[in-house]
């Protein structure tokens, strides 16, 4: 281009010598190249682009956009899950960081302690998070009990390890089957009951893991409908009346029974609304207030509310706000002073809530919601 | 006038043909890069979606360049819970646990539902109804074991070169992996 503008050479015939036709003799015209180097791959790209563009309109005209799915094909369960903040009587009180990569149980110990399994491990913690101490397992841990002594039990896949007060390894159970996964432990008047979701069955046994019977198993005798697990989260506490709470998630509810495996009453229903367990399996987590009241924890929709010790309806711990939009189930516990320790799996903490100093009055939203 | 004539013209014919020669090879290329695109095969590959990505956007169900789409839910029974409230088949809170089409979750009716033996079902898809919108999917993931999980089916996909679905995946699940590779399957999560 500065070829042109200094008119030091022709544009018609690049590089010849501007004084080449000095003197009045006339410049070589004939055959002249049209183009420049330059031009010619200025020319190239321009082409290269229009037709691009040419293809580009081409294929959206030949394939337009298409429309989205109308909304019946879209799978919204929004209006399902928003809870009424007026429900919401718990508020959080802090977090407890366990510091390990993956937390699969929590109880509540003596002396304000919280221990977590998780990876290889139980780890022992303060109220403030510090780590108190970490016991090792031959195995990794799914599931836990502190006995009012101390002691503590660890539900390993298919068996139980029994450790003291001061956590020194007492025994090792022995296997309970090849199908066994448990899920939860118990510990109650000297004895064991161990969920297990593999064998679908609670498992009554001696704290040295010796078999007693087995609990649950579908019977017109022990009026027992049988426990249908979905998927691998089942249950259990004891509560102050003595009679085992254990959670039935396929059926929606939570089942009383006698240490003789006798079934006394079950409650729960199923519904998305607030005061029914919610999707194909839930409640996943029960624990039980020193009052009998009953705190459950769902997944899919992550809610944990609470129960009277009939099974009414009283009002939400926590929600999706509160938890996250996650399904994870979050295991529970509560300690001696009524706080709710719920399990966050996606943040490997232990969340705490305890009751609101001014909790509001539900009222006519509580009705609505119903 | 002897240095000009011993000067190369600008304008000669082996410039001419040289520009021709150009004109043609760029040409050829521009054929060759077009052909590829609209015909061309990527060997023994074949287009699937990764079930752990997969976010059920629903965009397999009207991007597919099939008027019915390749992408089809599948179903791993060993994942499933056989449950008899099965949120991928019913409706959030239905009227009642049975096959009424007014609880039931496939706006085409897609999903099977039989009595094995009490409390379990079996779920099955009719795949000449599904298309591939992934709803069903959506409520087996948030609620139940997430057994349920959309792919494509490699008997009625086209093998396009650009997959119209993979361009606009939001998750970019579809990739191409060997053919000896596919079916990707969902997995215990």
């Amino acid at each position: 281009m500065s070829e042109l503008r200094s008119g030091s050479s022709s544009p018609l015939s690049p590089g010849r010598p501007a004084d080449a036709g000095a003197g009045g003799e006339r410049p070589a015209l004939d055959h002249p190249s049209l183009v420049t180097g330059w031009e010619w791959w200025i020319g190239a790209v321009v082409a290269a682009a229009l037709v691009g563009g040419g293809i580009l309109l081409w294929r959206l005209v030949r394939h337009p956009d298409p429309a989205p799915l109308s909304s019946e094909f879209i799978y919204d369960v929004s209006r399902y899950t928003a809870i009424d903040p007026a429900l919401i009587e718990y508020e959080p009180a802090g977090r407890i960081e366990t510091g390990l990569e993956v937390v699969r149980a929590v109880a509540a110990g003596p002396n304000d302690r919280v221990l977590v399994a998780g990876d290889q491990a139980v780890a022992i913690l303060d109220r403030r998070g510090g780590e108190r101490g970490r016991l090792e397992c031959s195995a990794p841990p799914r599931c836990l009990a502190v006995a009012p002594g101390g002691g503590i039990h660890v539900g390993l896949r298919d068996r139980i390890e029994t450790r003291g007060a001061g956590g020194e390894l007492l025994s090792i159970g022995e296997s309970l089957g090849p199908r066994t996964l448990l899920t939860s432990i118990a510990v109650a008047g000297g004895d064991l009951y161990a969920a297990d979701a593999g064998e679908r069955t609670v498992w009554h046994l001696r704290v040295s893991g010796e078999k007693i019977g087995r609990i649950g198993d579908r019977s017109e005798e022990t009026n027992a409908p049988g426990f249908k697990i979905p998927s691998p989260f089942f249950d259990l506490a004891m509560a102050p009346d003595g009679l085992l709470r254990v959670v039935n998630p396929g059926r929606h509810q939570i089942e009383a029974y006698n240490p003789d495996g006798t079934m006394e009453l079950a409650w729960g229903k199923a519904s998305f609304r607030i005061d029914g367990f919610i999707g194909c399996c839930n409640p996943v987590h029960i624990a039980i207030l020193p009052g009998g009241e009953f705190v459950t924890s769902e997944k899919g929709a992550p809610r944990v509310k609470l129960y009277d010790s009939q099974g009414e309806f009283r009002c939400v711990v926590a929600g999706p706000q509160q938890l996250g939009a996650d399904g994870a189930a979050r295991d529970l516990a509560v300690d001696r002073e009524g706080r709710i320790l719920v399990l966050d799996p996606p943040t490997r903490s232990v969340l705490v809530f305890v009751r609101k100093r001014e909790s509001p009055e539900r009222g006519e939203a509580d009705d609505g919601e119903r | 006038m002897k240095q000009d004539s011993q000067t190369p013209s600008p304008g000669s014919r082996r410039d001419f043909l040289r520009d021709g020669v150009r004109g043609l090879a760029f040409l050829g290329l521009g054929g060759i890069g077009g052909f590829l695109s609209t015909r061309g095969r990527a060997g023994d590959t074949v287009w699937q979606i990764d079930p752990e990505i997969c976010v059920q956007c629903g965009k397999c169900a009207t991007h597919c360049v099939r008027q019915e789409s390749a992408v089809k839910v599948m179903h791993n029974h060993h994942i499933c819970g056989y449950c008899e409230l099965c949120t991928a088949f019913f409706e959030p809170d239905p009227n009642d646990l049975n096959t009424g089409a007014e609880n039931q979750l496939c706006p085409t009716g897609a999903i099977l539902r039989r009595f094995v033996e009490d409390p379990y079902y079996e779920y099955t898809i009719d795949e000449s109804l599904c298309i591939g919108c992934g709803k069903c999917v959506k409520g087996c993931e948030m609620f139940g074991n997430g057994s349920m999980f959309l792919q494509i089916k490699r008997d009625l996909c086209l093998d396009c070169n650009e997959c119209a679905i993979a361009v606009v995946c939001p998750s970019r699940a579809i990739s191409r992996i060997p053919a000896e590779q596919a079916y990707l399957l969902k997995t215990v999560s």
